[in-house]
C-alpha cells in the first residue's frame, strides 16, 4: 500500500493549484485524474493558464496518476484507484475532493441519437483535435456561453437556430439525428448542441456518505463543509463541487484548502 | 471533418493509418481514437445492449456513458475517448452479447 500526506482528486484547476500548493509545503502528494489531459474544463477556455500551474508542479513532492478513477474511497482515508488493468491502494492522512462538475443532458425523446453533443464535448474536439461533426448546428438550453458560440463561429459552423428547451419536442433521424421537432415546426441541421450548465461531480462524496445540502438556485447537491472540512474528517472539497464559481475563484479556493489541510495535519499529528 | 483554419499556421501532422470495421482510415498523431473516428465521419460508436439503438461520442471525458467502448486489437470495452490513436490499429464495434427481447 502507498502512504500519501494528500490525495487530490480531480485534475482540474482546482486540483492544479492545490498541487502547486502542497509542493510548496512540500506535502507528499497524490495527484488522481481520470482523463489523460490535465486541467478539466479550463483547458478548453485558456490552455495557457492551466500550463502556468503544471509548469510549478514540484515533481519531488506530487506524484501524477493519469488515466486512473478512484474507483472506491473508504472513511478511514484508505482509497483504491485504478485504470481498468492495474490496481492502486493508497492509504492516506487527508483527501481533497476538487472533481468539478460535468455537463447537463435535457431529457426529451431521441436524446441519445449519435450526433448530439454536450457543448463541453465539441468544444473539446474543436480545441483539442480541430475536429468539427458538421457545418451546420441547432443549440438546445438555457445557459449558452459566449465562448461556445465564438468558437463555432471561428470554425465556420453556421448557428441556424437556439432553441429554448421549453419549445422542445423531439429529436428525429434513423442511425444518426437528422432534426428536432418544436411548437415552432421542424428544424435540420447536421448536429445539435445541448448547452445547460453543469451539476457539480459529487459521487466520491456520495460513497463517503457526506453531509449534503440541496441549493434551489443551482438545483444539485452539496456537500457541508466548515473551513474546507466536510463532515468526513480528513476529508476536504474545494472548486466546482463545493460551489459553481469561475476559474480565477477556483484556483483560490483550491490552494486556500490545501493551507487549511495543512493546518489539520499539523494539529493532528504535531507539528512538521 | 477537420477544421481549416485561415491566417493561422498549423504544424503539419504525422498521419497515422488505422482500419475501422475492415476500412482503412488515417487520423493524426495528437488523435484519441474517438477524435479520428468524427473526423474520418464516422458518428455510430456502439449499438445499446438492450434496446440496440445507435448511441454516438456524448460524454467526452466527462462523466462516462459509455457509450463509445469499442474493440481494440481484439480487446473489447476499450474506452475509445481516452485511447490515443497509434499505427495500424484495428477498430471495430464491439460484438458482445445482446440482451434477448422476449
Amino acid at each position: 500500500m502507498l502512504h500519501y500526506d494528500l490525495v487530490i482528486i480531480g485534475g482540474g484547476v482546482t486540483g492544479l493549484s492545490a498541487a502547486v500548493e502542497a509542493s510548496n509545503l512540500k506535502m507528499k502528494t497524490l495527484l488522481v485524474e481520470q482523463g489523460f489531459t490535465l486541467g478539466g474544463h479550463t483547458r478548453f477556455f485558456n490552455e495557457g493558464y492551466v500550463q502556468s500551474f503544471v509548469r510549478k508542479i514540484n515533481n519531488n513532492y506530487v506524484d501524477l496518476l493519469l488515466n486512473h478513477s478512484v474507483v472506491g474511497v473508504y472513511d478511514d482515508l484508505v482509497l483504491s484507484i485504478s485504470d481498468g488493468n492495474d490496481f492502486v491502494k493508497v492509504q492516506t492522512k487527508s483527501i481533497l475532493v476538487s472533481t468539478g462538475s460535468y455537463q447537463k443532458r435535457i431529457s426529451f425523446p431521441n436524446n441519445d441519437l449519435p450526433n448530439i453533443y454536450g457543448y463541453l464535448t465539441l468544444l473539446e474536439m474543436i480545441k483539442l483535435h480541430q475536429v468539427k461533426p458538421g457545418n451546420n448546428v441547432i443549440i438546445v438550453g438555457d445557459e449558452i456561453h459566449e465562448m461556445l458560440i465564438e468558437t463555432l463561429e471561428n470554425s465556420d459552423i453556421n448557428i441556424v437556430k437556439i432553441i429554448d428547451k421549453t419549445d422542445l419536442i423531439e429529436a428525429y433521424g434513423d442511425e444518426v439525428y437528422q432534426g428536432i421537432t418544436t411548437k415552432k415546426g421542424n428544424f435540420q441541421s447536421d448536429f445539435l448542441i445541448v448547452s445547460d450548465g453543469n451539476l457539480p461531480h459529487n459521487e466520491i462524496l456520495r460513497m463517503l456518505n457526506c453531509e449534503m445540502v440541496f441549493d434551489q438556485e443551482e438545483q444539485s447537491w452539496f456537500p457541508k463543509s466548515v473551513d474546507y472540512m466536510t463532515s468526513i474528517k480528513g476529508v476536504f472539497v474545494a472548486g466546482n463541487v463545493k460551489s459553481f464559481k469561475n476559474a480565477e475563484e477556483n484556483v483560490f479556493d483550491g490552494s486556500s484548502a490545501v493551507k487549511a489541510i495543512f493546518n489539520y495535519l499539523g494539529e493532528m499529528h504535531g507539528k512538521k | 471533418m477537420r477544421i481549416k483554419r485561415q491566417g493561422i499556421f498549423v504544424f503539419p501532422q504525422k498521419q497515422i493509418n488505422f482500419t475501422f470495421e475492415g476500412k482503412n482510415l488515417s487520423g493524426i498523431k495528437t488523435d484519441t481514437i474517438a477524435s479520428a473516428l468524427l473526423a474520418n465521419g464516422i458518428f455510430v460508436f456502439s449499438y445499446s445492449r438492450k434496446t440496440n439503438r445507435p448511441q454516438g461520442y456524448t460524454c467526452s471525458t466527462d462523466f462516462c456513458t459509455g457509450s463509445c467502448l469499442m474493440t481494440v486489437n481484439g480487446v473489447n470495452n476499450v474506452q475509445t475517448c481516452k485511447t490515443l490513436l497509434k499505427q495500424d490499429m484495428k477498430i471495430e464495434r464491439n460484438r458482445g452479447p445482446k440482451h434477448v427481447t422476449l
